[in-house]
């Protein structure tokens, strides 16, 4: 029986010879399974790309929005001045926090012949070291007259006392600066506070005066190395 | 060979789509821990329609001390009055997103003094005389507040009016403010101490 089988394929052999078996034609928009899983990873991760860059946008515009409010010190470059106004928790309430590079620094306070740009004679200072500060600038009426104030993280800095005609109570131009954290170079002066008060004029109402006047200026700059 | 060359060509792009997606998903983090930060810290209603006013009240852990994160679509005209007719208003031609502030303080001479702050402008009022000042003094916990917002984040439409803050007396305080209040005082501040409300403009303006 099995001789029999033998020789029936044989046959077979040598009147039908065998054709070796071909894959089927590739249809012109048929691809390759790799190819496709390449491609679609591809996709995957450009699509991650972009959505990725969506949500950045997003976050960074937010980002922008909300730093303001949080008034908060941001410190990029060391080696200058990084000063914000904190926020107003109470009218005409001015405090700041300073990042004061290497060196030392000299805050002056003056109270008389402000103008509205530059420098004026200062009437207090006081010196600070360099690192983080909280700056508070208070002005109180007392008794018969006024009373300024500075301190550093708590401590006295600098001081003035006015009599009552310093200020009429006319209004006044100016206030704090900063209320968004800035960087400066540290050998310029910063003005943290600059005010003048408005004196009355001939019409009965009020005007800020031409060139100097009396208000506040508060400034730091450095004083040595 | 044509399949090589494809093939060859999409893991570039797939070499070089990773590497920035994975640049692109680095940043997203260090940008979403930072805006979660700050939005912890200043509070973050959501805006889903900014041509609307949003109000959500934020705590400050002091019982004179109110506050709300407040978002003001463009060209938003706004005013703010009290019960006695008193107001303030304010235009911004952009969105304006602030934090705005009722709160209470007495001053040396004994007065109560209010500062509110909204939207860029502040302004300090003096409440009545120093009785009124003295019957309230440690007694704040028997006031009520109804707070804008305190419940929630607030969507009101730009022509919309509503009350950003109210405070009443307890009927404690009102019986007290009976005898200790000289009758200008009662009239005014019993048993509505402080009312303030937020518009495009007060009523009959």
């Amino acid at each position: 029986m099995h001789e029999e089988h033998t020789s029936l394929a044989g046959e077979l052999h040598q009147s039908e010879p065998v054709i070796p078996a071909r894959a089927p034609a590739r249809r012109p928009w048929q691809i390759r399974l790799r190819t496709l899983l390449l491609l679609l990873a591809a996709v995957a991760v450009w699509l991650g790309y972009f959505s990725n860059r969506g949500q950045i946008s997003f976050l960074e515009s937010r980002i922008a929005a909300l730093r303001p409010l949080a008034h908060e010190l941001i410190i990029d470059d060391a080696s200058q001045i990084a000063v914000v106004k904190l926020e107003e928790l109470w009218y005409d309430e001015n405090e700041w926090d300073v990042y004061l590079p290497e060196g030392r620094y000299r805050l002056s306070l003056a109270t008389r012949r402000i103008d509205d740009r530059g420098l004026a004679p200062a009437s207090s200072t006081g010196l600070l070291e360099s690192g983080t500060h909280r700056l508070v600038l208070d002005q109180h009426r007392r008794g018969d007259g006024w009373q300024i104030a500075v301190t550093a993280d708590g401590r006295p800095l600098c001081a003035a006392d006015e009599p009552n005609d310093w200020n009429l109570g006319h209004g006044s131009t100016g206030g704090g600066e900063y209320s968004l954290c800035q960087q400066l170079p540290r050998d310029q002066p910063v003005i943290l506070f600059r005010r003048r008060f408005h004196h009355p004029d001939a019409t009965g109402g009020s005007t800020t005066p031409q060139g100097p006047t009396e208000g506040l200026l508060l400034w730091l700059e450095p004083a040595g190395p | 060979m044509r399949h090589r060359v494809v093939d060859g060509f999409l893991l570039l792009v797939i070499v070089a789509g990773g590497a920035l997606a994975g640049r692109a998903a680095f940043e997203r983090s260090r940008l979403g821990a930072e805006y979660r930060r700050l939005a912890d810290k200043t509070g973050e209603p959501p805006i889903r329609d900014a041509s609307k006013v949003v109000v959500s009240a934020l705590e400050t852990g002091e019982p004179l001390h109110f506050a709300w994160r407040v978002h003001l679509p463009p060209n938003y005209r706004f005013s703010l009055w009290h019960s006695d007719g008193s107001y303030s208003s304010g235009w911004q031609s952009s969105a304006v997103e602030s934090i705005a502030r009722v709160r209470f303080r007495e001053d040396e001479q004994g007065c109560l003094h209010v500062y509110t702050r909204f939207s860029g402008g502040a302004s300090r009022m003096q409440v009545d005389g120093p009785a009124l000042a003295d019957l309230l003094r440690d007694r704040w916990h028997e006031i009520e507040a109804d707070q804008l917002g305190a419940g929630g984040p607030v969507v009101l439409d730009a022509d919309q009016p509503t009350r950003l803050l109210r405070l009443t007396l307890s009927q404690r305080l009102q019986d007290d403010a009976r005898t200790a209040l000289p009758d200008g005082s009662r009239e005014r501040h019993v048993p509505v101490l402080f009312d303030l409300h937020l518009g495009p403009k007060p009523p009959g303006r």
